[in-house]
């Protein structure tokens, strides 16, 4: 082990498609139900995408004091829900912390899109006079950073980051370096994202990178031959790090510790290099063989370049064993989720540590000579300690974290 | 103006009734923000078509607040 400081994950808080709070996540994800449906948060019919990992089950008055619902947009509702019951989860008090010792490290891509269709609608049928004053503060992505700092009284070194895909993955990779290089002792990571307005799904429309799909049934399809392309989703996960001698010290109960992390770009959507080195990076700093990894939480986006390049990277990697080593995308049980990528992955490895339960690729029905991999597309039960997880952005930024169990 | 019609409009914005009283100042007693101030005057304006300046240095009652309403509503009357 190198002499870093150990960073290990305490607490769990999930908004997601597949369930509000950890036990509804984790029962829908490890039995592979698909929570991608057609969309009803606007009228999708003139829409070429008409489904999402939608969430229809979240009151943010069951977590959120109205102050802060008034004033801020629907992905920080997410964050402030998440974050609190993440905090719960750690069973962590940050009023009896240094709390400028404890940082928030979140990623969100798309912004307030929900607040930005009000604030349109006022500035032009109203005028501008009558926009609504959270429009500055509540649309930007920093804004689920700035409100869960300012709900706990947080003062320590943080960030947001907009990394595409990576968004949520980047801040992550930051948060346990805060950690790591003595800046924070605990760390609120993850991130957050809702797109799913009429206004957010036509700009990622726009990327041509959505899959075209009015079908919710196997719309979203990783790895498999005939995907064809991402679906969104929308949520927050948000996981408390800890340097491990203090988690102990309190008594804390740990998921898992990070052994490694790394980032890297390829600046190329068909360059992998890029991504082998941050997979190689995060066994580097962690000094573990590389067959003794049990579990690749892959970016598996759904795209055909993009699951392609991984696949291609995997090999690389793992060469003659890459065949053997499992690999997983549940971004097709709840939809890519962007800034709350990365963390909501990474949960799910970490609940497959704990439950012995791999939360499988649905909707994989065709494999692709072109992705060799040994995905996990049905429901298995297997003991698993060490789990890798990919993100990738659209042009190549690559996050690679490997966990452990303790 | 009675002070129900401030009190429905703080109370939307999430301040708890039971603080909100007549001689409440609106940042030393409710701790309303400048964005929680501008919202208050765009919905008297929302409401009653009245201008009324809330973002003075000065603080402001909410019987106070009632008196500026009426002043405006007052000089609106053609």
């Amino acid at each position: 082990m190198s002499d870093k400081r150990r960073v290990v994950i305490t607490g769990i808080g999930l908004v997601n498609p597949a369930g509000v709070g950890l036990e509804a996540f984790w029962e829908k994800v490890s039995s592979g139900k698909s929570a991608i449906r057609r969309i009803t948060r606007f009228d999708p019919e003139q829409f070429p995408v008409q489904v999402a990992g939608e969430i229809t089950d979240f009151r943010p008055g069951d977590f959120i004091p109205r102050r802060f619902i008034v004033k801020t947009d629907l992905f920080t509702h997410y964050a402030l829900a998440a974050a609190k019951m993440a905090l719960q989860d750690a069973a962590l008090k940050l009023e009896q912390e240094d709390r400028y010792r404890v940082g928030v490290f979140f990623g969100n891509n798309a912004g307030g899109w929900d607040i930005c269709e009000r604030g349109f609608y006022e500035l032009y049928q109203q005028g501008p006079q009558m926009v609504n004053p959270w429009q500055a503060t509540a649309w930007f992505p920093a804004a689920a950073q700035g409100f869960v700092t300012i709900c706990y009284g947080i003062k320590g070194y943080s960030k947001s980051f907009v990394c595409d895909r990576a968004s949520g993955a980047c801040a992550l990779f930051f948060g346990i370096r805060s950690i790591q290089q003595g800046h924070n002792d605990v760390v609120l990571t993850g991130g957050a994202e809702a797109p799913i307005t009429g206004f957010g799904m036509t700009c990622y429309i726009g990327t041509g990178e959505l899959a075209p799909s009015k079908n919710p049934i196997d719309a979203y399809r990783p790895f498999d031959k005939n995907r064809s392309g991402i679906v969104l989703g929308e949520g927050s996960t948000v996981l408390i790090l800890e340097e491990l001698e203090r988690a102990r010290r309190r008594g804390a109960s740990i998921y898992g510790e990070v052994l490694g992390a790394a980032m890297t770009t390829d600046a190329d959507p068909t360059g992998y290099a890029g991504l082998v080195r941050s997979m190689r990076q995060a066994w580097c700093t962690a000094s573990v063989e590389a067959s003794g990894v049990d579990l690749i939480l892959a970016e598996g986006c759904g795209t055909q370049l993009s699951d392609r390049v991984e696949a291609y990277a995997i090999a690389e990697m793992f060469g003659p064993k890459a065949s053997e080593v499992r690999v997983t995308s549940p971004k097709s049980i709840y939809g890519h989720l962007y800034g709350a990528s990365g963390a909501t992955e990474l949960a799910c490895g970490l609940l497959a540590m704990k439950t012995g339960l791999l939360p499988p690729t649905i909707n994989f029905a065709t494999p692709d000579p072109e992705c060799p991999l040994r995905v996990v597309s049905g429901l298995e039960r297997l003991a698993i300690s060490r789990v890798l997880v990919n993100s990738r952005s659209r042009d190549g930024v690559n996050v690679s974290l490997l966990i452990s169990a303790l | 103006m009675s002070i129900e019609v401030i009190k429905e409009i703080l109370v939307d914005l999430g301040i708890e009734e039971e603080k909100i009283y007549a001689s409440a100042y609106l940042r030393k007693d409710l701790e309303l923000d400048s964005t929680e101030t501008v919202e208050i005057a765009l919905e008297l304006k929302r409401r009653f078509g009245v201008e009324v300046k809330l973002e003075s240095r000065q603080d402001l009652t909410v019987a106070q607040m009632c008196a500026l309403v009426d002043q405006a509503k007052a000089s609106n009357v053609p």
